[in-house]
C-alpha cells in the first residue's frame, strides 16, 4: 500500500471552517489598520470603506503627540529586561518541578498555580508600597522585577507541561554518560523543550509589551520613562477623541509584536522531540 | 512512544538510575529557588492584602482606610448587584469554556496536519492577542455600533429589524461582550494547543489513519489523550482568565452596563476599586473570586487527573 | 495525600514568607521624594506640570508656546505632561508614592472632588486675594469652585457652553423655517422632520453625553435648588416635580425625537452623526465647535419646555469646572515659582490668548473685552445666554463615586419599554449602591 505523506487530505468542510475564522479575524485587523487613515468623522460615517487619503498624517501626530520615540525605547527595554528574567527563572524552575515527584513538588506547582488566583490590581497597592519601602518607586528596574515574577505561574505551569513530555530515558542515559543537572537542563530539556519555551516567550512579550496598570502606576507618568502603552492612553482626552491618531499609535507599537511573534512562531512548530528520540 | 512521563526503562537501568535520581530529586528543587524567590516576594503581600483590605473601609489610595469587620461581606451578600454578577460570570463561563477549548483543539490538530498555508494561518490565528485591549476595544465599538458594520450586515442579508444597539441593549450586552471574547480566544488557545500537539509524532496519527480511523477519531481518541494533561492545564488557564480578565474588555466596551447588564464579578472588583471609590468592598468581591478560582481549579484538576 | 515536609523545604519557605511579609510591613514610609530639580524652598528653578489633555488640541499648543515665553521671562523651567483622562490615577499612584507634579491642570468632577477632602491637593482659598488673581476670574466660575465652607480648590480656567446645535438647513428642508422657541412648535417640529424622512435628534446615549441631556430634559419642572438636590440624594421618585420631568423626557422619546438605537451611541459617534447629517439636532459642548464642519449651516440654542415648566425661556448648559490650576503638596513647597507662573498666567496677554487663539479661557476675565474668532463660540459668549435660561449642571452636584454607576444606569432609559417610575427607580438604585 502506497505510504501517505503527513500532509493528509483533510475535509473540505474544515478547510471552510478553519479560514471562515480566519476570515473572521482579519476583518477586525483590516478595519484597523484602514481608520488609522481617517479623522473622526470617516470613521464612524464609513467604517469599511477604504481611506480617501492614505496620507501618514495620523502617524505622525501620534508619534509627536504622543512621544512614541522614547516610549518605544522604555518598552523594549523593560520588555526585554522581563522576558530575560522571567525565562532565566522559569525555565530552571519547571525543570525542577517537572523532573521530581514527591510533596514538595506538587506542593511548588500549587503555589505557583495559586497566583494565577490573585486578581490583576489587587496586587496595585502592596506592590507600589513595597516599591516605595524599597526606594524603587518609579524606577525601570522595579518594574521588571514585577513584571517577571507576575508571569512566574502561568511561564510555569506551561513550561511544567513540556518539560514533563521529555522521557525519562534521555536523561538516564545522559546521567549515565556522566551528565550533571545543570547541563542536562541545558542540552536535553532546554532544547527539546523550545515550542514550549518559544511560546511562553511569546506570551510573556504580549503581556509585558501590553501591560498599561501597573506600568502607570509603578513608572509614572514622566515621558522619559513611561512606556509606549502608557503613553497612548494619553491621546483619549476627556472631551474629545481623535480615534485615527489613536488606532495610528496603536499600530505603531504594535508593529514589534508581529516582528517578534513572526520570528519566535517558527519555533512554536518545532519537531525536535522526534529527531531527538531517533537518535 | 512518549505517553506519559512514567519510566519504562529496563530493570538494571531504573534501579541504578533510580538511587541516582533520588540523591539528585531534592537538589533538582533548588532549581526551582530563584523563581520561588521572585515569585514569592511580589505574591505574599497582594495576596494577604485581599483578605486584609476586605475588612477595611477605604475610598482611595490616598486616604485612610479604618476595620469594618465583616461590614463589606454582609454588604455584597444584600447587593443585588453582586447576585446580577454572579450570574453574569456563571454564564459566561458556562457559554466560553464548554465551546472555545473543544474547538481551538479541533483547530490546533488542524493546524498540526500542516495543510497548506497553515503558516498564514497560524499569524492570524493569533493577531487578536497581539492587539491590544485599546485597540480592540475601539474595533467592535466600531463594529456593534447602531450604525456599524454588524447591523450593515444584517440589512444586506434583509434582517433590518434585528438591528440592535448590541453594546447598549440590557438583553445582548453580555452577549455581545462573550462573543467578543470568543473570537479572540479560539485562535490564541489554538495556537497553544497547537504546540503540543506539534511535538507528536505523526506517525501516530499515519498509523491509525491506515487503520482506517477518521479525523474527528484521531482527534478525540488519540491526540487528546496524549495530550490531555495539558488540555486540562489550558482548562484551568481559561477558567482563570474567564473568572478574573474580562473586566478589561468590559470596561472599554460597555461600562458594566446597561444598568448592570454585562457586569461580571471581575468587573465589579474593578469597579467598586476605580470608579466607586470603595475598595473595601471591591477586595471582598476578590475573595470571593478567590475562592470560585480555587474550587474550579480543585474540580479541574479532579477531572482531568491521569490514572498512573 | 499530605506527608511531612521535609527540614530542608521548611527552612526555604520560612525564609521566603519572612523576606515577603517585612518588606510589605517596612512600607509606612514615604520618602522625601519630589521631581527633578531643587527642592529646597525658595531656590527652586523647576516646575512640573500635569495636564488631562491629549496633548494635540489648540489649548495645548498655546499653553506650550506660553510656558516658553514664561521659562525665557522668570529662568523657571516647566515640564509639561500629558497623560490624558486617565490623570486621577496617575496623580494619586504618584502621590502615593511622593513624587507628584507640582501643578495639575484638570477638571472639577469625579474624583477630583474628592481631593480637598484628602488632601490630596492645597486649597487656593488664600491666594486668590493674595495673588491678585481673585479679580480675573468670573465671578461665577469662582462661585462654582467654591465648596460649602468657602474653601476653593483651585484657580478656574476653562468654561463652557452646552446647546443645543439646530442643523438649519435640515429643518428647512422639512418645512421649519426657524428654530423653535416654545415647547409646541419643539413638538411640530418633531412632526415635520418625521414626514420629510430626517430623524430629528442623535443623543449620545452609551455614556456620559446622554446623562447631559437626560438631565437637562427632567430638570425642566424644578427649581435650581430642588435640582440639586435631587441630583446630590438621588431621591428621583419622591420629588414630584422630578417625575414630571421624567415623563417629560418619556414623552419626548415616545415621540420618536431620538434616532433609532439611539442608546447605543457614544459622545464621538453622536457629533459623527450629526456632522454628516444623520440626524438634526444634537446636544453638545462648546469645545466641539472647532470640530464642526465649515459647510454645516449650525444654530445654537436652548430647550424650549412647557409653558407650565419651572422656566420662562428655554434652557441651556453650561460650566465652569471643564479644567484649572491646582497645587499638589510638591508644589507647595515650591510656593513662590507657583505664584509667579499663577500670576503670569492670569494676565491680561495670556488671558486674551487663551480666549481668543484656543477658544478656551472662558472663566477668565481681562480687564478690556476679548474678541472670540469663532462664530459658534462668539455667539455662544454674546447671544445665547439672553435666549436662554441655565439650568444646573449636574457634574458638581452628583457625587463623585455615584458618577460612573449613574451614566451605567443611564444606558437603559433610551428603551420605550421604560416607564418613568422605572427610571426614577433605577436612579435611586444607583444613590442606594
Amino acid at each position: 500500500m502506497a505510504r501517505t505523506k503527513s500532509r493528509t487530505r483533510l475535509s473540505p468542510v474544515s478547510h471552510i471552517l478553519a479560514w471562515a475564522y480566519g476570515l473572521l479575524l482579519v476583518i477586525p485587523l483590516y478595519f484597523l489598520v484602514i481608520s488609522s487613515f481617517k479623522d473622526n468623522t470617516e470613521i464612524f460615517s464609513e467604517p469599511f470603506a477604504l481611506p480617501r487619503s492614505w496620507l501618514p498624517d495620523n502617524f505622525v501626530a501620534a508619534w509627536e503627540t504622543a512621544v512614541l520615540g522614547p516610549g518605544l525605547l522604555n518598552s523594549a527595554l523593560i520588555t526585554g529586561g522581563a522576558e530575560l528574567v522571567s525565562i532565566l527563572v522559569a525555565v530552571p524552575a519547571a525543570f525542577a518541578i517537572a523532573r521530581s515527584t514527591g510533596v514538595l513538588s506538587a506542593l511548588t506547582e500549587r503555589f505557583f498555580a495559586a497566583g494565577l488566583l490573585i486578581p490583576a490590581f489587587a496586587a496595585l497597592v502592596p506592590t507600589m508600597l513595597l516599591a516605595i519601602a524599597v526606594g524603587l518607586f518609579q524606577t525601570r528596574e522595579f518594574l521588571v522585577l514585577f513584571l517577571a515574577a507576575s508571569v512566574m505561574p502561568l511561564s510555569v505551569l506551561l513550561l511544567t507541561q513540556f518539560m514533563r513530555t521529555i522521557p525519562p530515558e534521555l536523561e538516564e542515559s545522559a546521567s549515565m554518560d556522566g551528565a550533571g543537572t545543570g547541563r542536562i537542563l541545558m542540552s536535553i530539556y532546554a532544547p527539546l523543550t523550545m515550542p514550549g519555551i518559544a511560546t511562553v516567550l511569546i506570551l510573556n512579550f504580549l503581556t509585558f509589551w501590553n501591560e498599561y496598570l501597573f506600568t502607570l502606576s509603578l513608572l509614572g507618568p514622566d515621558v522619559t520613562l513611561r512606556t509606549s502603552q502608557v503613553a497612548l492612553p494619553g491621546l483619549v482626552s476627556q472631551g474629545y477623541t481623535e480615534y485615527g491618531i489613536l488606532l495610528a499609535g496603536c499600530l505603531i507599537t504594535m508593529v514589534p509584536v508581529y516582528l517578534v511573534y513572526i520570528l519566535l512562531q517558527r519555533h512554536v512548530e518545532g519537531a525536535l522531540l522526534q529527531g531527538a528520540i531517533k537518535s | 512512544m512518549n505517553v506519559s512521563s512514567t519510566s519504562l526503562a529496563p530493570g538494571r537501568v531504573r534501579a541504578r538510575a533510580r538511587s541516582g535520581r533520588r540523591g539528585r530529586r531534592s537538589a533538582v528543587l533548588l532549581f526551582a529557588l530563584p523563581a520561588l524567590v521572585l515569585y514569592t516576594v511580589f505574591t505574599i503581600g497582594p495576596m494577604a492584602s485581599v483578605f486584609v483590605v476586605s475588612t477595611r473601609e477605604w475610598t482611595s489610595i490616598i486616604s485612610p482606610s479604618s476595620f469594618v469587620g465583616l461590614a463589606n461581606y454582609k454588604r455584597m451578600l444584600a447587593d443585588d448587584v453582586f447576585w446580577q454578577a454572579c450570574i453574569n460570570t456563571l454564564i459566561q463561563l458556562a457559554a466560553i469554556i464548554p465551546v472555545m477549548l473543544p474547538l481551538s483543539f479541533m483547530l490546533a490538530y488542524y493546524l498540526t496536519r500542516k495543510p497548506a498555508g497553515h503558516q498564514v494561518l497560524r499569524v492570524i490565528l493569533f493577531t487578536p492577542a497581539l492587539i491590544s485591549l485599546a485597540a480592540k476595544s475601539m474595533i467592535f465599538l466600531a463594529i456593534f455600533a447602531p450604525s456599524g458594520l454588524f447591523n450593515a450586515v444584517l440589512s444586506a442579508v434583509g434582517l433590518a429589524d434585528f438591528e440592535l444597539p448590541w453594546l447598549a441593549d440590557p438583553h445582548t450586552a453580555l452577549v455581545t461582550v462573550i462573543a467578543v471574547e470568543l473570537w479572540g480566544g479560539i485562535g490564541y488557545t489554538a495556537v497553544l494547543f497547537a504546540a503540543r500537539l506539534g511535538s507528536i509524532d505523526p506517525e501516530v496519527f499515519e498509523a491509525a489513519q491506515l487503520d482506517g480511523a477518521g479525523h474527528l477519531r484521531q482527534i478525540w481518541q488519540i491526540a487528546y489523550p496524549i495530550a490531555r494533561d495539558y488540555f486540562g492545564v489550558l482548562t484551568m488557564l481559561e477558567f482563570v482568565g474567564v473568572l478574573f480578565s474580562s473586566a478589561g474588555t468590559i470596561l472599554l466596551l460597555t461600562r458594566g452596563g446597561p444598568g448592570y447588564a454585562s457586569t461580571t464579578l471581575s468587573y465589579l472588583v474593578y469597579s467598586k476599586a476605580f470608579l466607586t471609590f470603595q475598595i473595601g468592598y471591591s477586595q471582598a468581591v476578590g475573595v470571593v473570586l478567590f475562592v470560585l478560582g480555587v474550587l474550579g481549579i480543585v474540580v479541574i484538576r479532579r477531572a482531568f487527573r491521569t490514572e498512573s | 495525600m499530605f506527608k511531612t515536609i521535609t527540614p530542608r523545604a521548611k527552612a526555604v519557605s520560612v525564609v521566603a514568607a519572612a523576606l515577603a511579609v517585612t518588606f510589605p510591613m517596612a512600607a509606612c514610609s514615604s520618602g522625601p521624594g519630589g521631581p527633578t530639580g531643587g527642592t529646597s524652598v525658595g531656590q527652586t528653578t523647576e516646575l512640573t506640570v500635569l495636564t488631562a489633555s491629549n496633548g494635540s488640541t489648540t489649548q495645548d499648543k498655546v499653553l506650550a508656546t506660553w510656558v516658553d515665553g514664561f521659562t525665557k521671562k522668570t529662568g523657571i523651567k516647566v515640564t509639561v505632561t500629558n497623560i490624558g483622562e486617565k490623570l486621577p490615577q496617575a496623580y494619586e499612584s504618584s502621590l502615593a508614592g511622593g513624587k507628584e507634579q507640582d501643578l495639575l491642570f484638570t477638571t472639577l468632577n469625579g474624583k477630583s472632588l474628592t481631593w480637598l477632602q484628602n488632601d490630596a491637593i492645597v486649597p487656593v482659598t488664600d491666594y486668590l486675594k493674595e495673588w491678585g488673581v481673585a479679580d480675573k476670574i468670573k465671578p461665577d466660575a469662582l462661585a462654582e469652585w467654591t465648596s460649602a465652607d468657602g474653601t476653593v480648590p483651585g484657580f478656574p480656567v476653562n468654561g463652557f457652553f452646552y446647546p443645543f446645535w439646530y442643523n438649519t438647513d435640515l429643518l428647512a428642508k422639512a418645512g421649519v423655517t426657524e428654530v423653535p422657541k416654545t415647547f409646541d412648535a419643539f413638538e411640530a417640529m418633531i412632526g415635520k422632520l418625521h414626514a420629510a424622512g430626517i430623524p430629528p435628534m442623535v443623543a449620545g446615549g452609551a455614556d456620559w453625553a446622554g446623562e447631559k441631556l437626560f438631565m437637562q430634559i427632567i430638570q425642566s419642572y424644578m427649581s435650581a435648588d430642588e435640582t440639586k438636590q435631587v441630583l446630590n440624594k438621588g431621591n428621583y421618585c419622591s420629588v414630584p416635580n422630578a417625575m414630571k420631568g421624567i415623563e417629560l423626557f418619556t414623552r419626548l422619546r415616545d415621540e420618536d425625537l431620538f434616532v433609532k438605537n439611539t442608546a447605543g451611541y457614544t459622545a464621538e459617534q453622536m457629533n459623527t452623526a450629526f456632522y454628516t447629517g444623520k440626524a438634526a439636532m444634537m446636544q453638545a459642548g462648546s469645545w466641539a465647535f472647532t470640530d464642526a464642519p465649515a459647510n454645516l449651516k449650525i444654530q445654537i440654542g436652548g430647550f424650549p419646555v412647557p409653558t407650565d415648566a419651572a422656566y420662562s425661556k428655554p434652557t441651556s448648559l453650561q460650566g465652569y469646572n471643564s479644567s484649572g490650576w491646582w497645587i499638589s503638596p510638591n508644589g507647595a513647597k515650591k510656593l513662590d515659582a507657583v505664584k509667579q507662573f499663577i500670576q503670569a498666567f492670569y494676565t491680561d496677554e495670556s488671558i486674551t490668548a487663551q480666549i481668543a487663539e484656543a477658544g478656551q479661557g472662558l472663566a477668565m476675565q481681562s480687564s478690556k473685552p476679548v474678541e472670540v474668532t469663532n462664530p459658534l463660540l462668539s455667539f455662544a459668549v454674546n447671544s445665547l445666554p439672553a435666549e436662554v435660561e441655565f439650568a444646573v449642571y449636574p457634574d458638581l452636584f452628583v457625587p463623585g463615586e455615584k458618577e460612573t454607576t449613574l451614566e451605567s444606569a443611564l444606558a437603559l432609559v433610551w428603551a420605550k419599554d421604560m416607564n418613568a417610575s422605572q427610571i426614577c427607580g433605577e436612579l435611586e438604585k444607583v444613590y442606594q449602591g
